[in-house]
């Protein structure tokens, strides 16, 4: 007789998230479909509002910042609204899977209070879920700039998945950290929301690196979403110029997270049920 | 009730693991010493010092829902859950479920264990039925090639119709149900979890679900059911647990432990009863009074425990008071636990007289020869009367049981005959 002891598996293979992903790839793909939908269903424009929104935003910063301020913005030999739209896609979908993977847990309290699942999921689903949803408008935009500037360098787009990795895999283990630490003490998705008001101005989504301060420049590397947001516009506008150690400083640091916060998930997860 | 062959049938299974225990099944489910204890905070706030903490300091209190549970559960086994609201029922299936961890104690599991804690897991009442099982029966762990075989069955089962492609908003509250009740009926799990499903739906519905469970259960399947409904329990499981305020009270075949917790609530709901002192009434001196109550069984030995269908004997000896000449008239009574009055007659209705001892003592026996009442807790009450038979002076009381594997319902076997 096979029998099954039944704890919290400990996770100490960085691994065990991608084999409970594959083993579970039904359920996984149903949560995915469900969230991008569910927060526009019933509407009748569906989920074309997650191309609307991000787009009404473009043409406010452009407004306020073309319009109002006059600033005069040449960077890279480019105009505003490509160098805004480079970082902005990226930057709303990163947004969003943070505030959505904070709330999860809490969302699905009676989800977790009635079936035994692997709870790990759910944040996977919330973070894979907003960027699908904000890479079909990415993927529209960059069809735009791509008429715009008269072509786009095939294998410059298909690197393009590099910094997008890079992005989910920091998103994952930022919402693996965040949502069970939110199960706890509920103020977390609050404190969230407003770290990421401060991380938004202090990455180079409105600006360039180039324009700030010289001695604040140093400090603005320490953020891991400056050389992803480097890597999406070297490779959109100047894919020439691309250089690849700005790809080692995200990489290890996700990996490094996402290490911590799979232990700190398992740990938690365990005692959702007690908590919701 | 409906029951007829089927009850049979069922009996039958209940019974059979006992009956040859050479065909030991295997094990599913081994529980021992489960406890699971929650933290209660006063306020937010407590919860978030005891987290900065980090334990080193409480602010919570420490409640246990769930203490001291050893069970083993064996395939094919259907064990009723039964207690108060509160008791840990829920709790308990949830640690059985692996939802929630144990706080202490052993637990193991072997096999798949498909959690029908409640239905409608994952139900979102914007999208439509076929949508809503897409998820849910991913949650159960269906895959969509497997959902997609078992469709036509689940449909059939809920016949909810074209509304399977309608919002579920849409729906009935009934046809919601069916239809996750049908999405649960085709996971084929090795153990069944319920929390009190089966109180769901119209009576055509609820009837459909009870076959259904029957055919589960018939079939080899494992049941863990919890619920108020002990005519259910008693009906579908063979063992039963009574949980009572986290601890087990009682283990084992279900008709004996359902009666006792059955006897239980009805104590419960009437304070007076349970009381087997005498009554206190002030006796005047020169009034009847009962002197003793002995309750015998077929071999003349005293006892509180009786079986049915076996004789009865009630020795009662009464003290004529000063003013009578003339022997007191007796009457007796049985009453169930919740004081229920079940038969009640006086020794001057059927016109004898107790035996006259010695000095101002008489005696006389009531005899049953059956004992006709279904198995659970009474009371036999003795009162002495004037010898006229109008006026009731004492009263003595003694508390008995009726033991006894009974499916009947009610009060007193009546004798009866069926005819087709």
């Amino acid at each position: 007789m096979s029998a099954e002891q039944v704890s919290a598996p400990t996770v100490n293979n960085p691994l065990a998230l991608v084999r409970t992903a594959v083993r579970h790839r039904a359920l996984l793909g149903q949560m995915v479909a469900r969230d991008v939908t569910a927060r526009f269903v019933g509407t009748s424009l569906g989920a074309v509002w997650s191309l609307i929104q991000p787009f009404i935003l473009l043409c406010l910063y452009t407004f306020v910042f073309g319009v109002i301020y006059q600033v005069r913005f040449q960077v890279e030999g480019v105009g505003f609204v490509p160098f805004l739209f480079c970082g902005l896609w990226p930057w709303l979908a990163f947004q969003d899977a943070c505030l959505r993977s904070v709330t999860v847990i809490v969302d699905n309290a009676q989800l977790m209070k009635r079936v035994q699942f692997p709870s790990e999921l759910l944040v996977l689903s919330a973070v894979v879920s907003s960027f699908l949803s904000h890479a079909v408008g990415f993927g529209l935009m960059l069809a735009g700039v791509g008429i715009w500037q008269g072509g786009l360098s095939p294998l410059a787009v298909g690197l393009l998945a590099i910094p997008f990795l890079l992005q989910v895999l920091l998103a994952v283990a930022l919402g693996l950290l965040l949502a069970p630490a939110n199960v706890f003490v509920r103020d977390v998705s609050q404190l969230t929301g407003a770290l990421l008001t401060v991380w938004f101005f202090l990455s180079p989504v409105l600006y360039s690196v180039q324009m700030v301060p010289e001695a604040l420049q140093a400090l603005l590397a320490w953020n891991p979403l400056t050389p992803i947001l480097s890597l999406y516009r070297t490779l959109i506008l100047s894919p020439a110029q691309m250089g690849w150690t700005l790809v080692l400083y995200p990489l290890i640091l996700s990996l490094l997270l996402l290490g911590l916060a799979q232990r700190f998930f398992a740990g938690c997860k365990g005692y959702f049920a007690d908590y919701l | 009730m409906s029951c007829g062959g089927r009850c049979f049938r069922l009996q039958m299974m209940c019974f059979s693991a006992p009956l040859f225990p050479a065909m030991n099944p295997p094990l599913l489910i081994e529980a021992h010493g489960l406890g699971k204890s929650y933290r209660l905070y006063r306020c937010h706030l407590d919860r978030l010092k005891e987290v900065l903490w980090l334990g080193r300091r409480r602010f919570s209190e420490e409640f246990w829902a769930v203490r001291e549970v050893s069970l083993q559960v064996y395939r094919g086994d259907a064990w009723g859950i039964v207690g108060a609201n509160g008791a840990g029922k829920s709790t308990l299936l949830k640690l059985l479920c692996g939802v929630t961890l144990a706080s202490e104690g052993q637990f193991r599991r072997v096999g798949r264990l498909s959690s029908l804690l409640e239905l409608g897991i994952g139900f979102h009442p914007e999208y439509s039925g076929r949508e809503n099982l897409a998820l849910s029966g991913a949650l159960m762990g269906l895959g969509q090639a497997e959902l997609a075989e078992r469709l036509p069955r689940i449909l059939e089962f809920a016949d909810i119709g074209d509304f399977i492609d309608r919002p579920l908003k849409t729906y009935s509250s009934g046809m919601a149900v069916r239809l996750a009740f049908a999405l649960a009926s085709c996971v084929e799990p090795d153990v069944l979890v319920t929390d009190e499903i089966l109180s769901v739906g119209d009576e055509a519905f609820q009837k459909k679900c009870i076959r259904w469970v029957e055919d589960f259960l018939g079939g080899g399947g494992t049941l863990l059911f919890c619920g108020h409904n002990t005519y259910q329990i008693k009906k579908l499981c063979g063992k039963a647990l009574w949980l009572d305020r986290g601890r087990v009270r009682a283990q084992g075949a279900a008709s004996r432990v359902v009666q006792e917790y059955a006897d239980f609530v009805e104590a419960q709901s009437q304070p007076d009863a349970g009381r087997t002192a005498d009554y206190p009434v002030a006796l005047n001196a020169g009034e009847n009074r009962v002197t003793e109550v002995r309750l015998l069984d077929g071999a003349a030995q005293e006892t509180a425990q009786f079986h049915f269908g076996q004789p009865f004997r009630a020795r009662v000896r009464v003290e004529a008071g000063t003013g009578e000449t003339r022997p007191p008239v007796l009457l007796i009574g049985f009453v169930r636990a919740d004081l229920t009055p079940v038969y009640g007659v006086s020794s001057d209705m059927d016109g004898v007289v107790p035996r006259h001892l010695e000095g101002r003592a008489y005696q006389i026996d009531y005899v049953l020869p059956q004992l006709s009442m279904l198995p659970g807790r009474y009371v036999f009450r003795a009162h002495a009367m004037d010898s006229a038979g109008v006026r009731l002076y004492d009263t003595v009381e003694r508390e008995f049981w009726v033991r006894g594997e009974s499916r009947e319902y009610g009060l007193c076997y009546l004798p009866h005959s069926w005819e087709t």
